[in-house]
């Protein structure tokens, strides 16, 4: 067995260094760029829904080389938008523009881009390690979790309200209990009632949390370049350090690097979790985490952007596995490239361990290959991406707001979602205004439908037997501990404010939920 | 203004509370029990402080800043008559997407607002124009043969 | 190209008179000549549903005559309700504008659910590639349920779907109705690669599901990890090539019930349809009916279909279409039944 699956990498490997696999392999890898550098709008799903006409014509290594060419590094560019124009970027670097943001305004875009491209190439070669390790005993990773585990995940996650709230925690509470009820709206999956439709077919499906998180935090991106006149009024800050200091810290802080790749693997294997959670969940890990400099966060600390962008890549390697090990597509863009390993004869799952191991490697090797090429190019690209910092408002205002009016619009192409995404845009900005954290409301939306599922599920299946499991009481135990360990550390020497009776409220959220 | 936000917030838990308050148990759970009651509590202790001005005597130490804080650095007038503006046009690029489509909206607005509110030279502001355009329409229309929908007027 | 497309219609123009078309049949093919398409998609880009109409792209081109220009717009939303609104109430019934959605949009029409604002009696079918299927009950081996009768004997086997009212909720609904289960309980909100993982780490113990799923999870069968117990057929009495289960069927026991099943079937047929605005005209709307039975009828259809999403195509032709459509049970007791049987509440009384 050992020896076989030895074998296996090797032909994997030589399937690989042949020059048209390789060339396919790079114009996925160009294609990929675009992808995270273009627009919302055009995501890999889209790009895999043109080619697949296309490469399944052409041999199986090579169309493999083009499609995960192109899926592996669409992440690993997506930080620009957040760094350089405060926009969120494709589902999974949301929360990266918390602190790239800032960074990017400092001056510091060159070390922010640094970071991102340095921790997402890790993160795809972690992903892709786990991938290669996982191909002998993938099955019991996927039967780890059920849902009531996956609720007190969701649990845990919710309670970084507790930090994202800040210094403000009702506001924070208010804001998280915002987003949660915004995630309620549309149709329930458990009792197919309409909540909050008032009859009105666009609520069906409610709100698109990428529109929202776009306008929230892109229009009042845009609002400070238009009020500080940028580049005409108000210098902008000069461009200091380079691509090599993000490089070192991510370097240094390799073990962050680390954790966060698990935790976007584990996110990647396990079925219903996507990148709509991945960026926050590394993002609060990191927070929580934390051993020093906590209050930095949200201002601009580069861990706040090298832990969404190591685990965003990481995940890759995590829904490869399901994908290909167990033959479970983990959304659109898997979905089809399983359509794809089916039109050229293999099966994906159990069945193609057994008889395509080779092919398997081959996938493997080119992920990783993929990584590093692709981070590469980021790098190539970050230098000359990163002067976009110093660019005057006149022209950065109208690319927002392109970027902004087009993402909205290219979701669903439903005039209603640019109704949504100007009252969203005005609410985010008076939330700024007024000091109500938009992270926390984010954090509801994207947290709340989660764990309203799971819950139910729990239930449904368990009873309140689901308490008792062992592994949710593990879960329970280190989530509490992290959130007494975080108020603790709100507390020591922090002023009155954060024993107030708030923190009672913060609790009371966790429970009731 | 700053209450207001907060009487927004307390306005949509009451309307979420009482529009779902008929229904069964587990459509209830989220939105009533967990968001919009808690809501509502705590968006009254919030009204309570900000009559009070609570906030500023106690100030706001302790924590991490979570999240950017708006500081204002202009004069009161310059920064309301900017703010109005930019939202002027932003929400004139949403209409202009509603009623001419987005393939003439944007480019429009490109244009416009760098040679109107910008003040650029016609040269850049037509070189970026034309570059807003090749995306839309050269990548979407042409490459990918997804067909924005056409503006209200074009029906 | 645009220099070809006046010098092709110049050049074709003595051809045509040359074959001696009828002359009406050129006026139609004048029409399409030079003229976009748009296909309304009730869902978003990238996906199985997109490649299904995309599979037929270029044979549609080819069919039309004067060629017209083929493109996608993408209105997802409400399963299908948006885009089929869209058609009824704003398209331009000109023949150049026809919706794509999944089954979901009949279904919603028939059940009288919330956000349709389209009748599809006035809406014209034109027909659907994929269309035929079969569905199978099937239970986790370590549920026990060895035999029917075992299944039958079983109480409170959990039953998992994806959500309220979707297809295979009902379905597994229908099954448990009919089979029948005794106090089976249903677990909603899985995607389906979460309710697979569900089911084989024991939180659910059992689902229905289409029989190209199971194909696709042959070993879960061969390795004795499930018990496949029932299946319905659609179209009725359609056999299946590898497996051999009663159809549900069979075990109604009135009337009442074999209507509620043939409500089913009939939704299920409809498949993914093409549809045009009420009003198109007729002439059009017989242009594209043919060009889309000239493409399901093409040899190359089918292989191409099948390496684009994976699946043999089951076309249902044009006039097919708009019989399941009008052939839909509408009987106010049948579709109360089903509207429970769709819901979140206790199973009807048999």
């Amino acid at each position: 067995m050992e020896i076989s699956l030895l074998d296996a990498a090797v032909k994997g490997l030589l399937n690989v260094f042949q020059l048209k696999v390789l060339l396919a392999m790079l114009a996925g890898v160009c294609i990929g760029t675009f992808t995270a550098v273009a627009p919302q709008g055009l995501g890999t799903p889209l790009v895999y829904a043109i080619l697949l006409p296309v490469v399944i014509k052409w041999e199986p290594v090579t169309g493999i080389a083009l499609l995960i060419g192109a899926s592996s590094v669409s992440a690993i560019c997506a930080a620009y938008l957040p760094i350089l124009f405060g926009i969120p970027g494709g589902s999974g670097s949301q929360a990266t523009v918390l602190d790239g943001y800032p960074m990017g305004k400092r001056g510091e875009a060159r070390r922010a881009l640094g970071a991102s491209f340095m921790a997402g190439g890790l993160g795809c070669l972690i992903g892709t390690l786990t991938l290669a390790l996982a191909i002998p005993a993938a099955r019991p990773l996927i039967y780890l979790m059920g849902s009531p585990e996956l609720f007190v995940v969701m649990l845990w996650g919710l309670s970084m309200v507790a930090v994202l709230a800040g210094r403000r925690p009702l506001k924070g509470l208010i804001a998280a209990a915002f987003g949660l009820l915004l995630a309620t709206i549309g149709q329930q999956a458990q009792s197919g009632i309409m909540r909050f439709v008032f009859d009105q077919p666009y609520l069906l499906d409610g709100f698109s949390i990428s529109i929202i998180a776009l306008a929230v935090f892109g229009i009042p991106s845009a609002l400070d370049l238009a009020l500080t006149k940028l580049g005409v009024e108000q210098e902008p800050a000069p461009l200091k350090g380079s691509l090599f200091d993000g490089v070192k810290d991510t370097l240094r802080e390799w073990l962050l690097v680390l954790r966060c790749s698990f935790v976007g693997v584990w996110v990647g294997i396990v079925p219903g979790l996507g990148s709509q959670v991945v960026d926050w969940l590394a993002y609060g890990h990191a927070v929580q985490s934390a051993k020093s400099g906590k209050e930095n966060f949200g201002k601009g600390d580069v861990r706040g952007v090298i832990a969404p962008e190591s685990a965003n890549d990481a995940k890759d390697g995590g829904d490869l596995v399901t994908t290909l090990l167990l033959g479970f597509p983990q959304g659109v863009a898997t979905a089809l490239f399983i359509v794809a390993l089916l039109a050229w004869g293999f099966v994906p799952g159990p069945e193609m361990v057994k008889k395509n191991a080779d092919i398997i490697y081959s996938v493997v090797w080119i992920q990783g290959l993929s990584g590093i090429t692709g981070t590469l190019i980021g790098f190539i690209l970050a230098q000359q991406l990163a002067k976009l910092a110093q660019v005057r408002y006149s022209i950065m205002v109208p690319v927002m707001f392109l970027f902004i009016l087009m993402g909205a619009f290219a979701v669903n192409r439903d005039p209603l979602d640019l109704v949504v995404v100007v009252a969203f845009g005005i609410l985010g900005y008076f939330m700024r205004r007024f000091g109500y954290p938009r992270p926390a409301m984010i954090l509801g939306l994207v947290l709340g439908e989660l764990m309203e599922r799971y819950l139910y599920r729990s239930m449904a299946s368990y009873g309140f037997t689901w308490l008792t499991r062992p592994a949710v009481i593990v879960l329970l135990v280190f989530a509490a501990v992290s959130f007494i360990m975080t108020l603790r550390g709100r507390a020591k020497g922090k002023g009155p404010e954060a024993q107030s009776p708030v923190t009672g409220a913060i609790a009371r959220v966790g429970d009731e939920s | 203004m700053r209450a207001n936000l907060t009487l927004f917030f307390l306005l949509v838990f009451v309307v979420a509370a009482v529009s779902g308050w008929e229904w069964p148990y587990i459509a209830k759970l989220m939105p009533v029990y967990v968001a919009a009651i808690p809501g509502i509590v705590l968006c009254l202790v919030q009204l309570f402080r900000e009559a009070t001005a609570w906030e500023e005597r106690k100030g706001t130490q302790g924590g991490v800043e979570m999240d950017e804080v708006y500081q204002a650095k202009l004069e009161k007038r310059i920064e309301t008559r900017r703010t109005l503006i930019f939202f002027a046009w932003f929400i004139g690029g949403a209409l202009g997407i509603w009623l001419f489509g987005i393939v003439i909206a944007i480019p429009a607005l490109v244009f416009l607002y760098m040679l109107f509110e910008g003040k650029e030279k016609w040269s850049t502001s037509l070189i970026m124009t034309v570059s807003a355009y090749l995306l839309i329409w050269g990548l979407f229309e042409y490459m990918l043969e997804a067909r924005w929908p056409p503006g209200l007027l074009f029906r | 190209m645009k220099v070809n497309v006046p010098l092709r219609a110049f050049l074709g123009l003595p051809v045509a008179v040359l074959l001696s078309m009828p002359a009406f049949t050129f006026a139609q093919s004048n029409f399409y000549a030079g003229k976009t398409i748009r296909i309304i998609h009730g869902r978003s880009p990238g996906g199985s549903g997109d490649l299904r109409v995309k599979s037929m792209v270029s044979f549609l081109q080819k069919y039309i005559p004067g060629n017209p220009t083929i493109v996608h717009e993408f209105m997802p939303g409400g399963g299908g309700r948006k885009a089929a609104n869209y058609i009824f109430g704003s398209a331009t019934p000109d023949g150049l504008t026809i919706g794509n959605t999944g089954g979901g949009m009949v279904a919603s029409a028939v059940l009288g659910e919330k956000g349709v604002q389209y009748d599809l009696d006035k809406l014209i079918f034109l027909g659907s590639p994929y269309s035929s299927t079969h569905y199978i009950f099937l239970t986790r081996r370590g549920a026990g349920a060895t035999s029917l009768e075992k299944l039958r004997s079983i109480s409170g086997l959990r039953v998992g779907a994806q959500s309220v009212g979707h297809t295979i909720y009902n379905i597994g609904r229908l099954f448990a109705w009919v089979a029948p289960l005794k106090d089976p309980k249903f677990v909603t909100g899985y995607s389906s690669p979460e309710r697979d993982a569900a089911l084989l780490n024991g939180e659910i113990d059992a689902f229905a599901s289409a029989d190209d799923h199971v194909m696709r999870n042959i070993e879960w069968v061969r390795n004795k990890r499930v018990d496949l117990h029932l299946m319905i057929a659609v179209p009725k009495g359609l056999k299946h090539a590898e497996f051999d289960l009663p159809d549900l069927e069979t075990f109604a026991k009135s009337e009442k019930e074999r209507k509620v099943i043939a409500l089913f079937r009939n939704l299920r047929l409809t498949g993914s349809p093409f549809f045009a605005p009420p009003g198109t005209p007729a002439d059009r709307i017989e242009i594209l009916a043919q060009a889309i039975t000239k493409t399901f009828k093409d040899p190359e259809f089918a292989p191409h279909y099948k390496k684009l999403v994976g699946d043999d195509p089951s076309p249902l032709f044009p006039e097919e279409n708009q019989r399941a459509i009008r052939e839909l049970p509408r009987d106010a007791e049948t579709i109360e039944i089903f509207n429970r049987l769709a819901g979140p509440g206790p199973l009807p009384p048999r």
